[in-house]
Protein backbone atom coordinates (compact mmCIF):
# COMPACT_ATOMS: atom_id res chain seq x y z
CA UNK A 1 0.00 0.00 0.00
CA UNK A 2 1.56 3.25 -1.07
CA UNK A 3 0.33 6.75 -0.36
CA UNK A 4 -0.26 8.81 -3.45
CA UNK A 5 1.93 11.85 -3.14
CA UNK A 6 5.54 11.16 -3.91
CA UNK A 7 6.93 14.66 -4.01
CA UNK A 8 8.69 15.56 -0.83
CA UNK A 9 9.52 19.21 -0.89
CA UNK A 10 9.16 19.93 2.77
CA UNK A 11 10.38 18.62 6.11
CA UNK A 12 9.17 15.22 7.19
CA UNK A 13 7.09 15.85 10.28
CA UNK A 14 7.34 13.23 12.97
CA UNK A 15 5.51 13.37 16.28
CA UNK A 16 7.14 11.41 19.07
CA UNK A 17 4.95 10.30 21.96
CA UNK A 18 7.11 9.04 24.77
CA UNK A 19 6.52 7.48 28.15
CA UNK A 20 7.85 9.65 30.96
CA UNK A 21 9.16 6.60 32.81
CA UNK A 22 11.39 5.45 30.00
CA UNK A 23 13.57 8.54 29.92
CA UNK A 24 16.51 9.97 31.73
CA UNK A 25 15.83 13.25 33.60
CA UNK A 26 17.54 15.28 30.89
CA UNK A 27 14.92 14.26 28.36
CA UNK A 28 11.98 14.83 30.66
CA UNK A 29 10.21 17.88 29.30
CA UNK A 30 6.47 17.73 28.77
CA UNK A 31 6.81 18.79 25.13
CA UNK A 32 9.55 20.06 22.86
CA UNK A 33 10.35 20.34 19.19
CA UNK A 34 13.39 20.14 16.98
CA UNK A 35 13.85 21.00 13.33
CA UNK A 36 16.86 20.20 11.21
CA UNK A 37 18.03 18.51 8.03
CA UNK A 38 14.63 17.90 6.46
CA UNK A 39 13.15 16.62 9.67
CA UNK A 40 10.71 18.30 12.01
CA UNK A 41 10.20 16.56 15.34
CA UNK A 42 7.55 17.34 17.92
CA UNK A 43 7.89 15.34 21.10
CA UNK A 44 5.15 14.96 23.69
CA UNK A 45 5.62 13.25 27.02
CA UNK A 46 2.90 10.86 28.18
CA UNK A 47 2.30 9.51 31.68
CA UNK A 48 2.49 5.98 30.24
CA UNK A 49 2.48 4.64 26.70
CA UNK A 50 -0.77 2.86 27.53
CA UNK A 51 -2.42 6.29 27.70
CA UNK A 52 -1.89 6.68 23.97
CA UNK A 53 -5.25 5.93 22.44
CA UNK A 54 -5.77 5.00 18.80
CA UNK A 55 -7.78 8.16 18.18
CA UNK A 56 -5.01 10.40 19.55
CA UNK A 57 -2.64 9.07 16.94
CA UNK A 58 -5.23 9.30 14.19
CA UNK A 59 -5.84 12.93 15.07
CA UNK A 60 -2.13 13.61 14.80
CA UNK A 61 -1.98 12.00 11.38
CA UNK A 62 -5.16 13.76 10.33
CA UNK A 63 -3.60 17.08 11.26
CA UNK A 64 -0.83 16.37 8.77
CA UNK A 65 2.07 14.74 10.61
CA UNK A 66 3.90 12.35 8.30
CA UNK A 67 4.56 9.81 11.02
CA UNK A 68 4.12 9.06 14.69
CA UNK A 69 6.74 7.26 16.72
CA UNK A 70 5.79 5.93 20.13
CA UNK A 71 8.50 5.26 22.66
CA UNK A 72 7.36 2.70 25.20
CA UNK A 73 9.20 0.91 27.97
CA UNK A 74 10.64 -2.57 27.45
CA UNK A 75 8.47 -5.49 28.52
CA UNK A 76 9.84 -5.87 32.04
CA UNK A 77 10.42 -2.20 32.75
CA UNK A 78 6.87 -0.90 32.44
CA UNK A 79 5.90 0.82 35.67
CA UNK A 80 2.32 -0.24 35.12
CA UNK A 81 3.36 -3.78 34.14
CA UNK A 82 1.35 -4.12 30.94
CA UNK A 83 1.21 -0.51 29.75
CA UNK A 84 3.79 -0.78 27.01
CA UNK A 85 2.36 -4.11 25.86
CA UNK A 86 -1.02 -2.44 25.49
CA UNK A 87 0.56 0.35 23.51
CA UNK A 88 2.17 -2.18 21.20
CA UNK A 89 -1.15 -3.92 20.59
CA UNK A 90 -2.85 -0.60 19.86
CA UNK A 91 -0.16 0.29 17.36
CA UNK A 92 -0.69 -3.05 15.64
CA UNK A 93 -4.45 -2.43 15.51
CA UNK A 94 -3.95 1.12 14.26
CA UNK A 95 -1.58 0.05 11.53
CA UNK A 96 -4.23 -2.40 10.37
CA UNK A 97 -6.80 0.40 10.22
CA UNK A 98 -4.45 2.62 8.24
CA UNK A 99 -3.80 -0.14 5.75
CA UNK A 100 -7.52 -0.66 5.28
CA UNK A 101 -8.03 2.98 4.28
CA UNK A 102 -5.04 2.98 1.94
CA UNK A 103 -2.49 4.68 4.18
CA UNK A 104 1.00 3.41 4.74
CA UNK A 105 0.97 1.53 8.05
CA UNK A 106 4.61 2.48 8.58
CA UNK A 107 3.39 5.97 9.41
CA UNK A 108 2.99 4.68 12.95
CA UNK A 109 5.75 2.86 14.77
CA UNK A 110 6.68 1.87 18.28
CA UNK A 111 10.05 1.37 19.92
CA UNK A 112 10.11 -0.41 23.22
CA UNK A 113 13.27 0.85 24.83
CA UNK A 114 14.60 3.15 27.51
CA UNK A 115 15.87 6.36 25.94
CA UNK A 116 18.97 7.80 27.50
CA UNK A 117 18.84 11.25 25.96
CA UNK A 118 16.74 13.63 23.87
CA UNK A 119 19.11 12.87 21.00
CA UNK A 120 18.07 9.24 21.16
CA UNK A 121 14.44 10.29 20.69
CA UNK A 122 15.46 12.38 17.69
CA UNK A 123 17.34 9.42 16.25
CA UNK A 124 14.24 7.26 16.60
CA UNK A 125 12.20 9.98 14.91
CA UNK A 126 14.75 10.08 12.09
CA UNK A 127 14.46 6.33 11.65
CA UNK A 128 10.68 6.65 11.45
CA UNK A 129 11.02 9.49 8.94
CA UNK A 130 13.35 7.35 6.83
CA UNK A 131 10.78 4.54 6.91
CA UNK A 132 7.97 6.73 5.56
CA UNK A 133 9.92 8.99 3.19
CA UNK A 134 9.69 6.51 0.27
CA UNK A 135 5.90 6.74 0.50
CA UNK A 136 5.82 10.51 0.23
CA UNK A 137 4.14 13.04 2.45
CA UNK A 138 0.97 12.40 4.36
CA UNK A 139 -1.96 12.62 1.89
CA UNK A 140 -3.75 14.81 4.44
CA UNK A 141 -1.36 17.58 3.37
CA UNK A 142 -2.63 17.45 -0.19
CA UNK A 143 -5.12 20.28 0.30
CA UNK A 144 -2.54 22.44 2.02
CA UNK A 145 -0.19 22.09 -0.95
CA UNK A 146 -2.73 23.19 -3.50
CA UNK B 1 -24.87 -6.68 26.21
CA UNK B 2 -25.93 -6.15 22.62
CA UNK B 3 -22.87 -6.94 20.53
CA UNK B 4 -21.91 -5.09 17.36
CA UNK B 5 -18.85 -4.77 15.12
CA UNK B 6 -17.80 -2.11 12.65
CA UNK B 7 -18.94 -2.71 9.13
CA UNK B 8 -16.11 -2.97 6.57
CA UNK B 9 -14.51 0.47 6.29
CA UNK B 10 -14.89 0.51 2.50
CA UNK B 11 -18.63 0.12 2.91
CA UNK B 12 -18.78 3.06 5.33
CA UNK B 13 -16.60 5.23 3.12
CA UNK B 14 -18.79 4.50 0.07
CA UNK B 15 -21.90 5.47 2.02
CA UNK B 16 -20.46 8.81 3.12
CA UNK B 17 -18.80 9.77 -0.14
CA UNK B 18 -21.82 11.64 -1.59
CA UNK B 19 -22.18 13.76 1.56
CA UNK B 20 -20.60 17.01 2.72
CA UNK B 21 -21.45 17.20 6.40
CA UNK B 22 -22.20 14.15 8.48
CA UNK B 23 -22.92 13.41 12.11
CA UNK B 24 -21.26 10.27 13.46
CA UNK B 25 -23.29 9.18 16.48
CA UNK B 26 -22.09 6.73 19.08
CA UNK B 27 -23.79 5.18 22.07
CA UNK B 28 -22.16 4.87 25.49
CA UNK B 29 -24.00 1.74 26.54
CA UNK B 30 -23.77 -1.77 24.99
CA UNK B 31 -21.75 -0.90 21.91
CA UNK B 32 -19.26 0.95 24.10
CA UNK B 33 -18.83 -2.21 26.19
CA UNK B 34 -18.04 -4.22 23.09
CA UNK B 35 -15.68 -1.49 21.82
CA UNK B 36 -17.60 -0.83 18.61
CA UNK B 37 -19.64 2.31 19.13
CA UNK B 38 -18.68 4.17 22.31
CA UNK B 39 -17.00 7.53 22.56
CA UNK B 40 -13.53 6.14 21.86
CA UNK B 41 -14.71 4.33 18.77
CA UNK B 42 -16.64 7.37 17.57
CA UNK B 43 -13.54 9.53 17.94
CA UNK B 44 -11.48 6.86 16.18
CA UNK B 45 -13.81 6.30 13.27
CA UNK B 46 -14.35 9.99 12.51
CA UNK B 47 -10.72 10.86 11.64
CA UNK B 48 -10.35 7.52 9.90
CA UNK B 49 -13.28 8.27 7.60
CA UNK B 50 -12.11 11.84 6.99
CA UNK B 51 -8.64 10.56 6.09
CA UNK B 52 -10.02 7.87 3.80
CA UNK B 53 -12.31 10.31 2.00
CA UNK B 54 -9.56 12.91 1.72
CA UNK B 55 -7.44 10.30 0.01
CA UNK B 56 -10.26 9.82 -2.47
CA UNK B 57 -10.15 13.57 -3.05
CA UNK B 58 -13.31 14.29 -1.12
CA UNK B 59 -13.37 16.66 1.83
CA UNK B 60 -16.07 15.99 4.35
CA UNK B 61 -17.01 17.50 7.68
CA UNK B 62 -17.78 14.86 10.27
CA UNK B 63 -19.24 15.96 13.59
CA UNK B 64 -19.26 13.50 16.45
CA UNK B 65 -21.54 12.88 19.41
CA UNK B 66 -21.90 9.97 21.79
CA UNK B 67 -25.22 9.63 23.55
CA UNK B 68 -25.70 7.87 26.85
CA UNK B 69 -28.31 5.71 25.10
CA UNK B 70 -29.41 5.86 21.49
CA UNK B 71 -32.43 3.69 22.27
CA UNK B 72 -34.19 6.22 24.50
CA UNK B 73 -36.01 9.20 23.00
CA UNK B 74 -34.94 11.56 25.79
CA UNK B 75 -31.28 10.99 24.91
CA UNK B 76 -31.87 10.99 21.16
CA UNK B 77 -33.32 14.48 21.48
CA UNK B 78 -29.90 15.74 22.60
CA UNK B 79 -28.73 15.36 19.01
CA UNK B 80 -31.28 17.76 17.54
CA UNK B 81 -28.97 20.76 17.61
CA UNK B 82 -26.06 18.95 16.00
CA UNK B 83 -28.23 17.34 13.36
CA UNK B 84 -29.30 20.73 12.05
CA UNK B 85 -27.22 21.31 8.95
CA UNK B 86 -25.92 17.79 8.39
CA UNK B 87 -26.91 15.97 5.24
CA UNK B 88 -26.49 12.46 6.68
CA UNK B 89 -26.06 10.61 9.95
CA UNK B 90 -23.99 7.51 10.56
CA UNK B 91 -24.87 5.68 13.76
CA UNK B 92 -22.53 3.19 15.35
CA UNK B 93 -25.11 2.15 17.93
CA UNK B 94 -27.00 -1.13 17.63
CA UNK B 95 -29.84 -1.45 15.15
CA UNK B 96 -32.24 -0.01 17.71
CA UNK B 97 -30.26 3.22 17.91
CA UNK B 98 -30.00 3.48 14.14
CA UNK B 99 -33.77 3.15 13.80
CA UNK B 100 -34.42 5.65 16.57
CA UNK B 101 -32.30 8.27 14.79
CA UNK B 102 -33.89 7.46 11.42
CA UNK B 103 -37.34 7.93 12.92
CA UNK B 104 -36.55 11.10 14.85
CA UNK B 105 -34.54 12.84 12.15
CA UNK B 106 -36.46 11.78 9.04
CA UNK B 107 -35.81 12.70 6.15
CA UNK B 108 -32.06 12.84 6.85
CA UNK B 109 -30.53 9.53 5.73
CA UNK B 110 -29.20 7.46 8.61
CA UNK B 111 -26.61 4.78 7.87
CA UNK B 112 -25.60 1.96 10.20
CA UNK B 113 -21.88 1.93 10.89
CA UNK B 114 -21.95 -1.41 12.66
CA UNK B 115 -23.45 -4.85 12.25
CA UNK B 116 -25.41 -5.87 15.35
CA UNK B 117 -25.04 -9.59 15.77
CA UNK B 118 -25.53 -11.07 19.22
CA UNK B 119 -26.29 -10.79 22.93
CA UNK B 120 -22.99 -11.47 24.62
CA UNK B 121 -20.95 -11.38 27.76
CA UNK B 122 -17.33 -10.26 27.88
CA UNK B 123 -15.56 -13.45 28.92
CA UNK B 124 -12.20 -11.71 29.16
CA UNK B 125 -10.55 -8.62 27.73
CA UNK B 126 -11.09 -8.71 23.98
CA UNK B 127 -13.26 -11.83 23.98
CA UNK B 128 -17.05 -11.75 23.80
CA UNK B 129 -19.30 -14.79 23.62
CA UNK B 130 -23.01 -15.19 22.97
CA UNK B 131 -25.10 -15.94 26.03
CA UNK B 132 -28.68 -15.26 24.97
CA UNK B 133 -30.65 -15.60 21.75
CA UNK B 134 -33.67 -13.60 22.92
CA UNK B 135 -35.79 -16.64 22.06
CA UNK B 136 -38.76 -15.51 24.14
CA UNK B 137 -39.17 -18.82 26.01
CA UNK B 138 -36.32 -19.10 28.50
CA UNK B 139 -35.18 -22.60 29.48
CA UNK B 140 -32.25 -21.61 31.72
CA UNK B 141 -34.10 -22.95 34.77
CA UNK B 142 -34.00 -26.44 33.27
CA UNK B 143 -30.51 -26.27 31.83
CA UNK B 144 -28.60 -25.23 34.93
CA UNK B 145 -28.08 -21.67 33.85
CA UNK B 146 -26.50 -22.47 30.48
CA UNK B 147 -28.40 -21.44 27.36
CA UNK B 148 -28.54 -24.25 24.79
CA UNK B 149 -30.23 -21.99 22.27
CA UNK B 150 -27.44 -19.42 22.14
CA UNK B 151 -24.52 -21.65 23.07
CA UNK B 152 -25.18 -24.96 21.30
CA UNK B 153 -24.32 -24.86 17.61
CA UNK B 154 -27.49 -26.83 16.94
CA UNK B 155 -29.58 -25.15 19.66
CA UNK B 156 -30.46 -28.58 20.99
CA UNK B 157 -32.93 -28.79 23.85
CA UNK B 158 -32.04 -32.41 24.58
CA UNK B 159 -28.29 -32.59 24.17
CA UNK B 160 -25.54 -33.41 23.84
CA UNK B 161 -25.60 -34.24 20.16
CA UNK B 162 -23.00 -36.99 20.16
CA UNK B 163 -20.40 -34.96 18.35
CA UNK B 164 -18.79 -33.54 21.46
CA UNK B 165 -15.00 -33.76 21.31
CA UNK B 166 -13.11 -35.73 23.94
CA UNK B 167 -11.90 -32.50 25.52
CA UNK B 168 -15.45 -31.23 25.95
CA UNK B 169 -15.35 -28.85 23.01
CA UNK B 170 -17.99 -28.43 20.32
CA UNK B 171 -17.57 -30.43 17.12
CA UNK B 172 -18.41 -27.33 15.11
CA UNK B 173 -15.80 -25.09 16.75
CA UNK B 174 -12.91 -26.44 18.77
CA UNK B 175 -12.55 -23.15 20.64
CA UNK B 176 -16.06 -23.32 22.03
CA UNK B 177 -17.15 -25.44 24.97
CA UNK B 178 -19.93 -27.95 24.28
CA UNK B 179 -22.65 -26.31 26.33
CA UNK B 180 -24.32 -29.63 26.98
CA UNK B 181 -21.13 -30.91 28.55
CA UNK B 182 -21.18 -27.86 30.80
CA UNK B 183 -24.84 -28.49 31.62
CA UNK B 184 -24.20 -32.13 32.53
CA UNK B 185 -21.16 -31.25 34.62
CA UNK B 186 -23.03 -28.60 36.60
CA UNK B 187 -26.01 -30.94 37.06
CA UNK B 188 -23.61 -33.56 38.47
CA UNK B 189 -22.00 -31.05 40.82
CA UNK B 190 -25.42 -30.04 42.09
CA UNK B 191 -26.50 -33.68 42.48
CA UNK B 192 -29.41 -33.22 40.10
CA UNK B 193 -28.26 -35.15 37.05
CA UNK B 194 -31.52 -37.12 36.92
CA UNK B 195 -33.42 -33.93 36.08
CA UNK B 196 -31.81 -33.99 32.66
CA UNK B 197 -33.47 -37.31 31.84
CA UNK B 198 -36.77 -35.48 31.53
CA UNK B 199 -37.47 -34.92 27.84
CA UNK B 200 -37.81 -31.26 27.00
CA UNK B 201 -40.60 -30.69 24.51
CA UNK B 202 -40.27 -28.44 21.47
CA UNK B 203 -40.08 -24.81 22.46
CA UNK B 204 -42.78 -22.28 21.82
CA UNK B 205 -41.07 -20.04 19.29
CA UNK B 206 -44.05 -17.77 18.83
CA UNK B 207 -42.64 -15.34 21.40
CA UNK B 208 -39.38 -15.00 19.45
CA UNK B 209 -38.80 -13.42 16.04
CA UNK B 210 -40.77 -16.24 14.46
CA UNK B 211 -43.96 -14.77 15.89
CA UNK B 212 -43.62 -11.59 13.84
CA UNK B 213 -42.54 -8.14 15.02
CA UNK B 214 -42.56 -7.94 18.79
CA UNK B 215 -44.85 -5.44 20.46
CA UNK B 216 -45.33 -5.41 24.20
CA UNK B 217 -47.88 -3.35 26.06
CA UNK B 218 -47.86 -2.78 29.82
CA UNK B 219 -50.99 -0.86 30.70
CA UNK B 220 -49.67 -0.10 34.20
CA UNK B 221 -46.81 1.89 32.65
CA UNK B 222 -48.73 3.69 29.92
CA UNK B 223 -49.84 7.28 30.13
Amino acid sequence: MVDEIKELNQDTEVVVLYCQHGLCDEAKASAWSEQACGLSVRAIMMPCSSKIEVHYVLRILESGADAVEIIACPEKSCKFLVGSRRAEKRVEYLRGLLERIGYTPERVGISRRLAQSPQELIDLAKARADAVRPFGINPMKKGEQQ
Amino acid sequence: MIFAEWKPLDELIDKLEPHKKVLLAGCATCVAECAAGGEKETETLAPLLRMALKKRGHSIEILTATLEKQCEWEFVEELAEKVAGVDAIMSIACGIGVQALAERFDPIPVYPGVNTSALTIREEAGLWAARCAACGDCVLGETFGYCPIARCAKSLLNGPCGGTRKNGKCEVNEDVDCVWTLIVERAERQGRLESLSVLRKPKDWSNSRHGGPKRVIREDLRQ
